[in-house]
């Protein structure tokens, strides 16, 4: 599957996935109690730090409160609120 | 050595030295004395934000530094001392981080700090790390590398009730083997296990640091020490090794710029060859160290950390789903905040008076000693006691509103509240980050523009400290409860109306944070990312001191400030004193005397000595070089409903705008007689003053417009001199005051004419 997506001006972000990855889907997608594990973290190297040292990685489990471009999910014990303007894309393969 | 980027104005130094019992060793007990061979060892508090470490910092040093339950309360690093089983240690409060890859300025303050690169600062002997039990996984990412500083390291794990809550079980014998340092179960709050703390850091000073710590490929350390090197080459004194791993992870960064600072553009090109060299042979950097740190983190809790296995919905979970709502946490925000204002309004009211009686009171008793009429009796009187009272009696409001944040920033809904403002924020640029200096400033904007240091986009930062000072500080509530009370009428109306003026922040920021980012500050939104932290009951003590705190300080305010200033606008209103005037009414003295001789007419002598005394009054401020002064900026401010008198109130209150209430107590109570009664009573002084052709001065109008200009106008120095220091520039203070009182002015002129045409007033 290609997902592609945009910042607000425009600009693309690199998120081609394989196409292997039919479930996986981008983490704003997910509703409200929605439980997920994060596949892949795409953007630059400085936001991706930026969430990885937060306790957002590949391989951790989340739980949505709060959908949308503009979300709160927990990740392990931690509650995150996490709006990424086009920075990066979270890819979640939903439970 | 190394050069700091930053004056050295943001080392906050305390000196109060304490010692807590429990740290004293127990004959028998005592651990190996390290701590003997280095004289007041420094010991560094470290730790993601948000752990808990101001308050150990406050637990092990005695004193009272600021603390609250979201990230990024502490940007600046505070010292205070300690008694470490018997040896005097310098404890350093450093700002929280997630990592030692420093993004914002609170960050890079902490890094500095622990790698011994700040002028005049020390490097520690040892560093507590502060780790948060409850978050373990993700609280040793940090802990990975502070112990590859070369540091002797104590891990405290504070938080031990909220994990046990959890079901979380940790092993903190296993976690200090494999980590290699001592491990420490505390309670920071509660204050449980501090003993066990500084027994563990008086022994780990002078002794080894940490040797466990996670692996990198070869061909990174290689890589490191080939970069070392060359380094090495150009300057006998060895660079940290750690710098050097730092700059090949973060490309670009805070520790490449600063390397570069000092070696020269040259130190880019040798970074760059060397990611170059570990790209070309296979080493992808990117994601590397996180992956080789979580590895290592997973190794060391392999065993020593179990989690229930299935995990419940807790009630925070719910609670959340509705605080964080759409629309019910709009909802609940603004219920929050209205019941607020009515606490303000009609919890305040009632103490207010019994304060006021016991201000006016003392007043009273204070005048008795005085002559009876001159220089001296005015001075006191109507001077310093009018000026400071009228100030004073507000002390209820202020305490109240800073118990209210209090129990805001302790519950953890601070952090909530900024991400619902983040929806509205970022349609004007900035993100939520923002809204937590913002919500700072409303206590005082010199802290919320402090607090912008964790905003790590540098344009971001600069709209938010340029938009910051709009917030209703504290400092304005005196004058809106003191308008509010006189001139709006109803409770609910005043009530709303009190809304509505913090609300005129909150509306006017974002939108000249948006004009600001579509001009001077152009730039793509920044991402948005919080820790919202867990629910805790707010601590009465906690509340009270920062009541108690921020009470005494506008105490201390009112004694001295707004009484030199209340003395100065005295001096203008009561001078000079020409005898032309005296002889002006001699005739009109002569008539009251003479009717005081008869009993029988007693009443049209006080009439006759009430209308002498006032138009004497009136007659000597009329010339008084206040009212020279007065006059001559009376058609600048005569478009906003206002006449000279509250002109020369607003103009004196520009330094510091709470000095307005003072002012006009000072100028109308100079411009009454010589009287004991009744004169500090501010409220009825405004509602009675009437203009020369009978019409009062005050009605809805003026007090609207002077209102909306205390919302939006700056007056207040400290908060452009906190401007200054941050920007390191007068441009943006200069901004800001000019933009601020051109907003003011123009809000006040509409405001009035708006309210005058709907009232026909």
């Amino acid at each position: 599957m290609d997902i592609e997506t945009r910042n607000q001006r425009g600009r693309q972000v690199p998120t081609t996935l394989p196409k292997s990855n039919a479930q996986v889907v981008p983490m704003k997608s997910l509703k409200a109690g929605q439980c997920g594990t994060v596949v892949d973290l795409v953007g630059s190297d400085c936001t991706i730090k930026c969430l990885v040292e937060r306790g957002l990685r590949d391989g951790s489990r989340i739980k949505v409160i709060v959908p949308g471009a503009s979300a709160v999910f927990q990740v392990g014990d931690l509650t995150l609120s996490l709006r990424t303007c086009g920075h990066c894309e979270v890819f979640v393969r939903p439970d | 050595l190394w050069p700091s980027p930053r004056s050295a104005t943001l080392w906050k130094s305390s000196s109060v030295a304490t010692t807590f019992p429990s740290a004293n060793p127990t004959p028998g007990s005592s651990p190996s004395r390290n701590s003997a061979a280095v004289t007041e060892p420094t010991i560094a508090l470290v730790g993601n934000p948000n752990t808990g470490k101001t308050t150990l910092f406050n637990a092990l040093t005695g004193l009272r530094q600021h603390v609250g339950n979201y990230p990024g309360v502490t940007v600046e690093i505070k010292t205070g001392s300690a008694d470490l089983a018997g040896v005097k240690a310098n404890i350093v409060d450093v700002p929280g981080c997630y990592s030692l890859a420093p993004r914002s300025l609170d960050e890079l303050l902490a890094v500095e700090l622990l790698l011994g690169l700040r002028d005049g600062a020390k490097r520690p002997d040892a560093v507590v790390c502060v780790v948060d039990a409850s978050n373990l996984e993700r609280n040793l990412y940090l802990a990975s590398q502070v112990v590859e500083l070369g540091i002797p390291t104590v891990i405290a794990l504070n938080m031990m009730d909220v994990a046990e809550s959890r079901g979380l079980t940790i092993d903190p014998a296993r976690l200090a083997e494999r980590l290699g340092a001592p491990v420490v179960p505390i309670v920071a709050r509660s204050r449980q296990g501090l003993g066990d703390l500084s027994k563990a850091v008086f022994t780990a000073v002078g002794g080894p640091a940490p040797t466990k710590r996670p692996q990198f490929p070869t061909a990174v350390t290689e890589e490191v020490a080939s970069l070392g090197g060359r380094l090495q080459a150009q300057s006998a004194t060895p660079t940290p090794l750690f710098l050097l791993e730092r700059v090949l992870f973060d490309s670009g960064g805070q520790v490449e710029k600063l390397l570069a600072r000092r070696w020269g553009g040259e130190f880019h090109q040798w970074a760059e060859e060397s990611r170059a060299r570990l790209k070309d042979g296979g080493t992808a950097l990117g994601g590397l160290e996180a992956h080789i740190r979580y590895a290592w983190i997973g190794d060391v809790l392999n065993g020593v950390l179990h989690r229930p296995t299935v995990r419940t919905t807790r009630w925070t979970d719910r609670l959340d789903a509705v605080l964080l709502h759409r629309f019910w946490g709009v909802v609940v925000f603004l219920l929050v905040m209205s019941s607020f204002f009515a606490t303000i309004f009609f919890g305040a009211a009632s103490i207010q008076e019994y304060f006021k009686d016991a201000m006016n009171a003392g007043a009273d008793f204070i005048a008795s000693l005085l002559p009876e009429e001159g220089a001296l009796h005015s001075l006191v009187r109507q001077g310093a006691l009018a000026g400071v009272i009228n100030v004073l009696v507000f002390l209820p409001q202020i305490a109240i509103l800073f118990a209210f944040l209090a129990v805001l920033e302790d519950c953890g809904y601070m952090a909530r509240a900024a991400f619902l403002m983040d929806r509205l924020l970022s349609r004007c640029g900035l993100s939520g980050k923002s809204f937590i200096p913002m919500l700072s400033s409303f206590a005082c904007a010199v802290p919320g523009v402090m607090a912008t240091r964790t905003i790590e986009d540098p344009r971001d930062r600069l709209a938010t400290m340029l938009v910051a000072p709009l917030m209703s500080c504290s400092a304005r509530l005196p004058l809106y409860t003191l308008l509010i009370s006189a001139f709006v009428p109803g409770a609910w109306l005043q009530t709303l109306t009190m809304m509505g003026l913090y609300s005129i922040g909150l509306i006017a920021a974002p939108l000249v944070a948006l004009a600001l980012k579509r001009t001077f500050l152009r730039g793509e939104p920044s991402m948005f990312l919080l820790e919202l932290p867990s629910y805790k009951a707010p601590q009465l003590g906690n509340v009270l001191h920062r009541m108690a705190d921020r009470s005494w300080a506008f105490i201390r305010r009112a004694g001295t400030f707004i009484l030199a200033t209340s003395i100065v606008l005295w001096a203008l209103a009561y001078y000079p004193r020409p005898s032309s005037i005296e002889s002006e009414f001699t005739s009109l003295k002569l008539r009251a005397e003479q009717l005081k001789r008869f009993p029988e007419r007693k009443a049209e002598a006080e009439q006759v000595q009430k209308a002498f005394d006032t138009e004497r009054a009136q007659r000597y401020q009329e010339q008084s070089f206040l009212a020279r002064m007065g006059k001559t900026i009376e058609p600048l401010v005569a478009p906003l409903g206002w006449d000279w008198k509250i002109g020369t109130a607003v103009i004196a209150s520009f330094p510091a705008r709470e000095v307005v209430v003072a002012a006009l107590g000072t100028i109308y109570s100079v411009g009454e007689p010589d009287s004991d009664e009744g004169s500090l009573e501010l409220q009825e002084t405004l509602k009675s003053q009437r203009r020369p052709d009978g019409t009062p001065v005050y009605n809805l109008a003026v007090a609207a417009s002077l209102l909306v200009f205390f919302a939006l106008c700056c007056q207040c120095v400290s908060t452009l001199a906190v401007i200054r220091r941050e920007t390191n520039t007068w441009r943006w203070p200069i901004f800001t005051f000019v933009y601020m009182t051109l907003l003011a002015y123009l809000g006040a002129f509409v405001t009035y004419r708006v309210v005058l045409y709907f009232t026909g007033a």
